[in-house]
């Protein structure tokens, strides 16, 4: 088990005061809540986050912290002290079956404090039938497969509590069926995949929560897709019958003559399906081929003599 | 054994009992996320109100930042309002960074 530097992790020193402690929290939170960053690792960084402000706020579990001295170093292998049970503090691990929680908190934690803390009154040691608690996690699934629905398999930490009531994690392998349509951010529900229930009660449900991973040329937004489509200059003046790409394979794209770059087409239903599909919207793009030939040198230098062309005349240039 | 999922969109029902069952929410506090507009449900009473299924990650949202941030009811709902604002924003930069080609 490695010691935790609660100090450290709130950006304290040992003599901060409850204020200083309250007020790094606050600005911490803001910072790393999973909800609000961007940060990496931010869910992780939360979590640590929690668990040194349950334990510096709390007078108690600080003196009892500060006890162990200030010379471990963050991650340095740690055992308790043999006089830890014995010092009064009233640490003791408590039996009590304690409703398991996704977001428990570390071995190191555990070891010093027990879960007495943090077990959720109203589920420990009742005897009374409870449901399992929801869980909630995030799955990265491709365009492609969010389009045509897929059968995923996910790798799930389950917060559960055993006969004893000890705390731990296991990790779970579910193959899901994820149907076709789902959208970025849009929650998927699990029945029954979550946290055990007590005294016989149902398991909780999994929430996934779908985050849609880069597509090499399509872009989402919501239900509707957009594809940037390179034309030569030609095809856009003369107007061309193309083959464009979608989620639901390819389709014949007739683009008008006098068509221009930025000029936005959309093929109605072709998007994210659901009950109403959204569109693919298809933005022209105009490709100059480079003059690298003495002959498309010369194909250039015939347009700008016979296109009378200047398309910055509304700058008065 | 291939579970399946259901997608919590508009067109999936939630009742109260599995919003506060699944969020561990007292009925007091949905009808104060309802009264300040939050979620919206269909039906006319909070015995008959049932939500949408997007409802749930929205009353999620809000319960994990009013408890860990320690913000009220009004402060939350807003942080809930322009954190969905920033995530269509940030959809919408990104497709509009493929389409100047800055994606490439």
């Amino acid at each position: 088990m490695q010691y935790k530097d609660y100090y450290k992790i709130m950006g304290l020193t040992r003599d901060s005061n409850a204020d200083a402690i309250k007020r790094a929290y606050r600005k911490l939170a803001r910072k790393y809540h999973p909800d609000v960053s961007k940060e990496p690792q931010a869910e992780e960084r939360f979590k640590e986050l929690g668990e040194a402000y349950e334990v510096l706020r709390d007078p108690q579990k600080r003196a009892a912290y500060d006890h162990l001295g200030s010379t471990w170093q963050p991650g340095q292998e740690f055992t308790p002290p043999p006089d830890w049970q014995t010092e009064g503090f009233g640490f003791n691990r408590s039996t009590a079956a304690g409703g398991a929680t996704a977001n428990h908190f570390s071995d190191f934690f555990e070891t010093l404090f027990g879960h007495a803390f943090h077990a959720r009154p109203d589920a420990s040691g009742t005897g009374a039938r409870v449901r399992g608690q929801d869980q909630r996690a995030k799955v990265a699934i491709s365009l492609d497969d969010a389009y045509r629905g897929t059968t995923h398999v996910i790798q799930v930490a389950v917060a559960e509590a055993d006969a004893t009531g000890n705390r731990g994690t296991r990790n779970h392998t579910l193959q899901v069926r994820i149907p076709s349509g789902i959208v970025q951010g849009q929650q998927i529900r699990l029945a029954g995949q979550g946290s055990p229930g007590m005294g016989g009660g149902p398991r909780g449900d999994l929430y996934l929560e779908v985050q849609l991973q880069p597509h090499p040329y399509f872009e989402a937004e919501g239900r509707d897709i957009y594809l940037n489509l390179p034309l030569t200059p030609w095809e856009a003046a003369l107007g061309a019958q193309l083959t464009v790409p979608t989620l639901g394979g390819k389709v014949e794209v007739k683009i008008p003559a006098g068509s221009q770059a930025g000029q936005k087409l959309r093929l109605k239903g072709r998007g994210l399906g659901g009950k109403t599909p959204g569109d693919q919207y298809i933005v022209l793009q105009i490709v100059a081929p480079p003059a690298l030939t003495p002959a498309a040198r010369e194909a250039y230098e015939r347009m700008s003599q016979e296109l009378q062309f200047n398309p910055r005349s509304h700058m008065g240039v | 054994m291939t579970i399946t999922a259901t997608v919590l969109d508009e067109d999936m029902t939630l009742t109260v009992a599995q919003l506060c069952e699944s969020l561990g929410l007292e009925l007091d506090e949905l009808i104060g996320y309802v009264q300040e507009g939050l979620v919206e449900p269909r039906g006319i009473s909070p015995q008959t109100w049932s939500f949408p299924g997007p409802a749930l990650k929205r009353l999620h949202t809000a319960l994990r930042l009013r408890r860990e941030l320690e913000i009220d009811l009004a402060g939350t709902i807003l942080a809930v309002e322009l954190l969905e604002e920033i995530e269509h924003l940030r959809a919408r930069v990104h497709a509009l960074e493929l389409l100047l080609g800055e994606a490439r």
